[in-house]
């Protein structure tokens, strides 16, 4: 598996533990946000909505460019990959 | 200590009685708009926080410093339609805990509020299909518990109505007759009604007072009737009422027509019935003396009863009084837009 690095919000790390900055070990996108939630379990929901999609003002980068769609978690990871989960630009 | 919670829509301040002043702590979950508060049938406190971008969620802490989200939190099922947008509002009454949200729904707990249930009677009820979001949202927003007898509950929902149960949240009741809808639609007449807040005398569970959309109503039959209580407002429309329970009073706080929503000639005034709802005045003296366009918001009141009167309004300016609403204090503090005020520790 791949050693990764994930990077979340202030909010997000509000409501977590208070790290900004979390490494997991995961083959694809979606696995790293589930080794992400397996420890931090309270950050799911704000992360994902009720239909299983990624929430619609909450955005997820990997390596730089946005992955919004279920397809778009299945991307592999490698090693030193590093995701962002970015509160998307929405106005407020 | 008397700890009074504000909830903004940028985090959670807390006042606590300094002598005869108040120490001013906050924000904690900065960012998070802070929706309500509550406490667990084991006492830790409780409280709702939502996020445009994240959700929202309950979290818990047995001393207002650290807090631990509530992973199994109220939830709609996963693949419907149904988003949880807020918690509004947190009751418990012995071992159970209930929590009422947006997108309309009631949830309860029975295990010292660690996971959530829905509350399918409510939340599936006949007329659901109808049920329309107000400006503010399809909400449920207020729960009332009968001390006496806890399978009485009375939920307010906005723009929808109050629903009374009297089997523990097994069926619902829409009880309305006597209060007007803001915009009726005779397809559906037993729903359309703008509940905004509900006040019960808890010696007299019968007794509720309701800020409606359309103007003041109380009922002394658990809600089988409502009848107008407006003598003396100089408008109908507000979101919060409350009452200080020693000494009987009503408190509300009212706003020129659901079109302006603002003090009427920008005079921010509390008005106060010592009568039941029969008549209302200005309540007492030390009112803001210049004026202020911003109103108060349905959980942005509270009482401690113990003749505390405490709220915050949409400028994020803080108004107490400490006698029953014979005298008013500002607080200097300027605070984001506050939602919720609540007595943590009277």
């Amino acid at each position: 598996m791949a050693q990764a690095t994930i990077r979340i919000p202030s909010l997000l790390a509000e409501v977590g533990d208070g790290r900004k900055v979390i490494p997991v070990e995961a083959d694809s996108l979606g696995g790293a946000l589930e080794s992400l939630f397996a420890t931090l379990p309270q950050l799911r929901v704000h992360v994902f909505d009720e239909t299983g999609e990624v929430r619609r003002h909450v955005s997820v980068f990997h390596d730089g460019r946005a992955a919004r769609s279920r397809e778009g978690l299945t991307a592999s990871l490698e090693d030193g990959a590093v995701i962002t989960v970015l509160q998307a630009v929405s106005g407020g | 200590m008397t700890t009074i919670g504000v909830g903004t829509v940028k985090g959670a301040f807390f006042l606590r009685r300094n002598g005869a002043g108040w120490d001013f702590d906050g924000p904690q979950f900065k960012g998070w708009a802070v929706t309500t508060f509550g406490r667990s049938p084991s006492g830790d406190h409780l409280l709702g926080t939502g996020s445009n971008w994240f959700g929202a969620a309950i979290h818990r802490s047995a001393d207002l410093e650290a807090w631990e989200q509530v992973v199994d939190g109220p939830a709609w099922p996963e693949g419907g339609d149904r988003k949880l947008n807020n918690v509004w509002t947190i009751a418990t009454t012995g071992d159970t805990a209930y929590a009422a949200v947006d997108e309309a729904g009631l949830f309860r707990s029975d295990d010292d509020a660690a996971s959530w249930q829905p509350v399918t009677a409510f939340n599936e009820h006949p007329t659901r299909p109808g049920w329309q979001p107000g400006f503010g949202g399809l909400a449920a927003h207020r729960l009332l518990i009968d001390p006496q007898r806890p399978e009485r509950m009375w939920l307010g929902v906005s723009a929808v109505g109050v629903f009374r149960t009297e089997d523990g949240g097994d069926s619902w009741q829409l009880v309305n007759r006597g209060v007007t809808k803001p915009a009726p639609d005779p397809d559906d007449a037993e729903i359309g009604y703008c509940v905004h807040c509900l006040v019960a005398d808890p010696d007299d569970p019968e007794a509720i007072w309701r800020q409606e959309h359309t103007g003041v109503y109380r009922t002394s039959d658990g809600g089988d009737t409502w009848e107008r209580i407006e003598q003396g407002l100089p408008a109908r429309f507000g979101f919060p009422i409350v009452r200080d329970d020693p000494s009987g009073a009503l408190f509300v706080v009212p706003l020129e027509s659901d079109e302006h929503r603002m003090p009427v000639g920008g005079e921010f005034r509390v008005y106060r019935s010592t009568d039941r709802g029969d008549t209302w005045h200005v309540s007492g003296e030390g009112h803001p003396d210049r004026p202020m366009y911003s109103g108060v918001l349905r959980d942005a009141m509270a009482t401690d009863g113990e003749g505390g009167v405490y709220l915050g309004s949409t400028a994020g300016t803080l108004h107490l009084s400490e006698d029953g609403g014979d005298h008013w204090t500002a607080l200097p503090q300027v605070l984001p837009r506050i939602l919720s005020v609540a007595v943590l520790e009277p």
